[in-house]
């Protein structure tokens, strides 16, 4: 992809995507609206319109937190990560309608600008109880615009990855603040214990998701053993046909693929959104990321023209049935000569 | 993900799994607790005899109005709470519920310089208004002022028994 903005490019994947979420967020509003004040026929319009459309995002950004942790956990997730930056604009454009109402319905038809009545009526900072809990929503309103705003690869190329991962990593801040204006907002007159109960069974689902999915991380970080500079990855039969496995050298993990009776080692991390290309598999001969589908070739870790990521690649020995990998990185884009194990196969791969 | 961001997610997740309960457990303590009433102060069926008389006229005037009221513990403690549920349309624009230490007529007259604005009556749902504590110190009523008409739509006298307190 060049650095230059392209629009979207839509698929029948993604009309498929943002057609579920599209369904269930309106029929979410629609059962609020509609048969809450059935249930509660003293509500107000305004005020039910601001508690639909803010629990809606409140409840969608827990969806979108959990779906990382679940994909490493299980596979089966993988297809909610594909198109998962829609869902944090969705959930941005519901927080944003939640502000506006509350902006309205609280600080309108006063003497002064309602945006400055928000950030100045309230200044209880030394209360819990009374806290301006307001303003944790309009912090956290800032983040997700911000990352809404950067959510195209386009800024994912201008800005370089680590960058934009960095920026994108300020959503558990925004999390954290959007628990603390519920806790301290709604919570504090809403004594329900259902409500308080869902808040806290939603946050400690989120973190121990993470936290278990760290834990198994943790475990394949452990770095290969090194014998002369090189690391011992096993034997070509461990390695599933067309699939990889991963090593940690070098400090990161190297991904090393068998097809066609060849081996070749690639970084394990995708250059699109830092993938694990290691859990990817082979397609068309090229290494698949198993998140958003780059592809790159095994030997020189380029992708294929017209696009122009590559990834370092490793060099690559089978001595005596084992595979040898040196974890010192060639650059991206260096054509590294396969290590044959099967000629055989080899040759009929390559006919 | 490479390794600097598990690393950086591990260290994120460490935090908010401390200080999310903690942020929780916190909001849940402070929060004030506002028990729901079981003691009716008045009804529009069966008003004390004291209101009694007020009572049909307001009724006549903004319309039918349900009172509860019931001690505030938690963050004010000595407030009583009082719940103020309309039983259909107030009759009188921009209403607004005062506490006044005067009773009776004096009551009815309009707005003193002692007067407490307690909260406003606008809408259909049940309003929860505090009173402060000089309610349970000093005998004295509660006035439906409106706004838009700029008087005293009715007056209601507080019971001692009603507040619980001395009088």
């Amino acid at each position: 992809m060049s650095l230059a903005y392209r629009a979207v490019q839509w698929n029948r994947q993604k009309y498929i995507y943002d057609g579920l979420l599209l369904g269930c967020v309106l029929a979410y509003l629609g059962l609020f609206l509609y048969v809450g004040p059935l249930l509660a026929p003293h509500s107000e319009p305004n005020n039910l319109k601001m508690r639909a459309f803010g629990s809606a995002a409140f409840i969608l950004l827990h969806v979108i937190l959990i779906i990382g942790p679940l994909a490493r956990l299980d596979r089966r997730f993988l297809p909610l990560l594909y198109n998962r930056r829609h869902m944090g604009v969705t959930m941005f454009c519901l927080a944003l309608y939640h502000a506006k109402v509350a902006l309205r319905w609280y600080h309108d038809f006063a003497p002064i600008d309602p945006l400055l009545s928000l950030l100045t009526s309230n200044t209880r900072f030394d209360s819990l109880s009374q806290f301006p809990f307001e303003l944790l929503g309009v912090a956290a309103l800032i983040i997700l615009a911000l990352m809404a705003a950067t959510s195209h690869d386009f800024w994912l190329a201008n800005l370089s990855a680590p960058v934009w991962k960095a920026l994108h990593m300020l959503v558990y801040v925004a999390y954290a603040l959007l628990v603390g204006h519920v806790a301290l907002g709604a919570l504090q007159s809403n004594t329900h214990p259902l409500l308080s109960g869902a808040v806290a069974l939603g946050a400690m689902t989120i973190v121990a998701l993470h936290l278990v999915a760290a834990a198994r991380e943790r475990r394949r970080d452990r770095p290969a053993p090194e014998i002369d500079g090189l690391v011992d990855v096993g034997t070509p039969a461990e390695i599933p046909e067309n699939r990889a496995k991963v090593v940690m050298a070098g400090g990161e993990r190297i991904a090393i693929f068998k097809y066609d009776g060849k081996i070749s080692a690639v970084s394990g991390v995708c250059q699109h959104q830092n993938g694990p290309l290691g859990e990817g598999c082979m397609i068309d001969g090229l290494v698949t990321c198993p998140w958003h589908g780059f592809q790159y070739r095994p030997d020189s870790g380029a992708a294929p023209a017209p696009f122009t990521e590559s990834v370092p690649t490793f060099n690559v020995s089978v001595v005596e049935g084992r595979i040898w990998i040196d974890p010192r990185p060639n650059p991206p884009g260096t054509i590294v000569e396969p290590a044959v194990f099967a000629p055989e196969l080899a040759k009929a791969g390559a006919s | 993900m490479i390794r600097s961001r598990r690393k950086a997610h591990r260290v994120a997740f460490c935090l908010l799994a401390v200080g999310l309960p903690a942020l929780l457990i916190a909001a849940l303590l402070v929060r004030p607790q506002w028990p729901a009433s079981r003691t009716p102060l008045a009804s529009a069926a069966g008003y004390g005899a004291a209101a009694a008389a007020s009572g049909r006229r307001f009724e006549a005037r903004v319309g039918k109005l349900v009172f509860d009221l019931a001690p505030v513990r938690g963050a004010k403690r000595g407030y009583l709470a009082l719940d103020v549920t309309p039983r259909g349309l107030l009759l009188a624009p921009d209403v607004l519920v005062y506490w006044t230490p005067a009773i009776g007529d004096a009551a009815k007259g309009g707005l003193a310089a002692d007067t407490l604005l307690v909260g406003s009556l606008a809408g259909r749902a049940t309003r929860r208004l505090v009173l402060p504590v000089r309610v349970r110190q000093v005998r004295g009523s509660l006035q439906l002022y409106s706004l838009a008409h700029g008087r005293v739509l009715a007056a209601i006298a507080l019971k001692p028994q009603w507040l619980g307190g001395r009088q």
